[in-house]
């Protein structure tokens, strides 16, 4: 058989395509609506309940930064800067869920990679250094905060801290590790299309 | 029924045999290309605004559909693309001809790798090899000899005894 037979075979065959009725129509306008919304109020609430923490942040600062020290503000500082960070890599990671199917094969693969190589930086590294600095504000600021408590409360409070920073992290261990596979095994799926 | 609904409607009802033909090339599962479709389809409701008249409408869809379809297979690991059995073990009770060629064509596109396969599925919906660089977003040129290559490797899978000689 030649390749014109192929063809002539392939545009024949029966074909049982999935009705598109004005219910399906509708449907279909209705999911779409959904999504776009899901994808905009996740955002907005993450995006809100962050304001109302860097108002709390802004509260507790004006409140008592005339009586507190250096490291008081800077750990305020560190931390409203922490979140601010955190809030623009969450609308970053919006452009994997919204890529324009509209572009040329190349240029989406290229987006697709550039966006799947960022989730794989924020899950090996930046993840990481958010953690390890935010934690690092806090104890700062439990410094200032209680230098005139007990030995023992200075102590055990940073303490505390990190047990509970450990903990967070050791509980979500698992979900990262299969996040990460997942976006490595993507990775060399999506370089070895474009290598094609 | 507003503008936008006739117009998807009719891009459909032009469409539709060739999006699903290639959704099948993709995933080959039939349930899985149900999904496909349906996906390829809230893909083309949600991206018809920006369709400004630069390409071939036809080549504007086939381009969704081939993004969608990439996303759809190296996101859903789940849907990860079934291998069929060797062409021997394919089920016996069909009538030769036609279905014969069609089961060995499936057969072989199922060999190729996921990017070959869309650009085969563009190539046996009779489309020029312009109109796959403008999808695919490569030259002519390159369009070309990949093509020829994919072609060369189709025709060798569907007919092994050639091959052999």
């Amino acid at each position: 058989m030649n390749f014109e037979e192929l063809q002539r075979s392939w545009k024949g065959q029966p074909l049982n395509v999935p009705d598109h009725n004005t219910e399906a129509r509708q449907q279909l306008a209705y999911k779409w609506q959904r999504t776009q919304r899901q994808l905009l109020w996740t955002n907005i609430g993450v995006t809100g309940a962050f304001a109302a923490t860097l108002c709390v942040l802004a509260w507790v600062y004006l409140q008592w930064h005339s009586v507190r020290g250096i490291l008081f503000t800077g750990s305020l500082a560190a931390t409203a800067l922490l979140l601010l960070i955190f809030l623009s890599v969450l609308w970053k990671g919006i452009v994997l869920k919204r890529m324009d199917p509209t572009l040329s094969g190349t240029e989406y693969l290229k987006r697709y990679h550039t966006a799947l190589r960022w989730r794989q930086r924020t899950l090996t590294t930046y993840t990481w250094v958010y953690m390890v600095l935010l934690w690092l504000a806090m104890i700062l600021y439990m410094a200032d905060v209680l230098q005139e408590m007990a030995l023992w409360i200075r102590l055990a409070a940073p303490a505390a801290m990190t047990v509970y920073v450990l903990l967070v992290k050791w509980l979500t261990r698992k979900k990262q590790q299969r996040q990460l596979q997942q976006t490595n095994e993507l990775i060399e799926e999506v370089e070895q299309m474009m290598a094609e | 029924m507003t503008h936008r609904e006739q117009t998807f409607e009719a891009l459909v009802r032009d469409n539709r045999d060739s999006i699903y033909r290639i959704c099948r090339a993709y995933v080959y599962d039939r349930l899985w290309a149900d999904d496909l479709y349906q996906e390829i389809l809230l893909q083309l409701w949600g991206s018809m605004d920006s369709y400004r008249g630069a390409a071939k409408l036809s080549t504007w869809v086939y381009r969704v559909a081939v993004n969608t379809a990439i996303t759809y297979n190296t996101r859903q690991k789940k849907h990860a693309h079934q291998q069929l059995p060797d062409i021997s073990g394919l089920p016996d009770d069909h009538a030769p001809g036609e279905d014969e060629q069609l089961q060995a064509l499936y057969h072989a596109i199922n060999q190729l790798e996921p990017q070959d396969r869309l650009v085969i599925s563009l190539v046996l919906e009779g489309l020029s090899y312009k109109e796959i660089a403008e999808i695919t977003g490569a030259t002519v040129t390159n369009t070309g000899a990949r093509i020829s290559r994919i072609k060369t490797r189709i025709m060798n899978l569907t007919n092994p005894e050639s091959n052999t000689r």
